[in-house]
């Protein structure tokens, strides 16, 4: 071996040394507190929700986001027909404990690398149901904690829902409080509003999917298209 | 034809003819030689059109400021205040009617990308 060669050879050798070191990967737990809690400041976000029926179309709709640091998120669902209404939800936030035992509760959560979404770099937490089903897959942003994506999937593995930041101002100059007006009845996931009462089951709907609860045997029971854990929570605040 | 290209014509029928040049022409070469002005360098030039006269420094600097501005313009875009939520009436989620959760809806191509 020359000189040169084995000159070549330390500096390749050398390389990795240069190199960044990686971040470490968070807990599951940790990250998921990090995701329920939202970031430490306000921030607002350009969201699109697409939902995939089999055998149609997809569907989506776009959503302007606006949250105060670590408080309520403002919603506003922009229909594409610029005449129409646009729908707006303020959301109080959930204790992010409470968030997390639910979770913990019912499925089986890993993390792994997410890539970028908005710009930005995430960390990906899969959550399977205890029979291996994955259920959902969220981006959680490296630095922030702000849930950048959240994919919802059916029991045959098919992707049924997205919901992804596509434009993200991080910090931003948010008003101090949101003007509410007051919702009653059990707690509704993003998008999702009371739409009547028939044969003593009352029904939630976002335009697309549908959800009802009822009372069998003195018990509230849920059914429609809602993942476990936003069947839990409804079913935790059934009684409001 | 002027004087000067005359005497050169003059120096070069002489050489074409071989015949030696008269001390009185190659005098009179050697002086418009010498009273000749030096070709303006390139960068000469250049330094004259940049500098210019007073005019040339106000329309420099119009040109220069309004080119500034542009840029900033471009380059920061306007912020968006906080919503206005205030001014605009919150929907009464209650009770909302199918027909209208349904219109907020639209086709998609399912794509999975950042807003361009």
């Amino acid at each position: 071996m020359t000189r040169y060669k084995l000159a070549a050879l330390l500096v390749l050798a050398a390389l990795p040394l240069q190199a960044k070191p990686r971040a470490p990967r968070p807990g599951a737990d940790e990250l998921l507190l990090r995701a329920l809690s939202g970031p430490a400041t306000g921030y607002s976000a350009v969201q699109r929700v697409q939902v995939f029926i089999p055998g149609k179309k997809p569907k989506a709709l776009k959503v302007n986001v606006t949250a105060q640091p670590w408080g309520q998120v403002r919603r506003e669902v922009l229909p594409p027909k610029k005449k129409a209404a646009p729908l707006v939800e303020v959301r109080d936030p959930e204790k992010p404990e409470a968030g997390l035992a639910r979770l913990r509760a019912l499925y089986e959560i890993s993390v792994s690398t997410g890539g970028v979404v908005a710009k930005r770099k995430t960390w990906k937490l899969e959550l399977r149901l205890k029979s291996g089903v994955l259920r959902r897959a969220l981006w959680v942003d490296r630095d922030s904690g702000l849930l950048m994506k959240r994919e919802t999937y059916r029991d045959d593995g098919s992707l049924r829902r997205r919901e992804r930041i596509v434009k993200l101002e991080l910090p931003a100059p948010v008003q101090a409080s949101f003007k509410t007006a007051p919702v009653s009845g059990p707690w509704a996931p993003d998008g999702f509003v009371f739409v009547g009462e028939s044969g003593g089951a009352r029904r939630w709907s976002n335009g697309l999917e549908s959800y009802e609860v009822r009372t069998v045997g003195g018990k509230p029971v849920v059914s429609g298209d809602l993942a476990e854990d936003d069947a839990a929570r409804v079913l935790e605040t059934a009684g409001r | 034809m002027n004087e000067d290209d005359e005497a050169r014509l003059s120096k070069a029928a002489m050489k074409s003819l071989r015949v030696p040049a008269p001390e009185s022409l190659t005098a009179d070469l050697k002086r418009l030689a010498r009273n000749r002005k030096p070709a303006p360098s390139i960068w000469e030039g250049l330094r004259e059109a940049m500098s210019g006269g007073a005019w040339a420094y106000g329309a420099g600097a119009a040109f220069a400021a309004a080119a500034v501005g542009a840029f900033i313009l471009r380059a920061v875009p306007e912020r968006e205040g906080a919503p206005a939520v205030a001014e605009r009436p919150v929907r009464a989620i209650e009770g909302a009617a199918p027909q209208a959760l349904a219109d907020l809806w639209s086709d998609d191509d399912g794509g999975d990308d950042d807003e361009i």
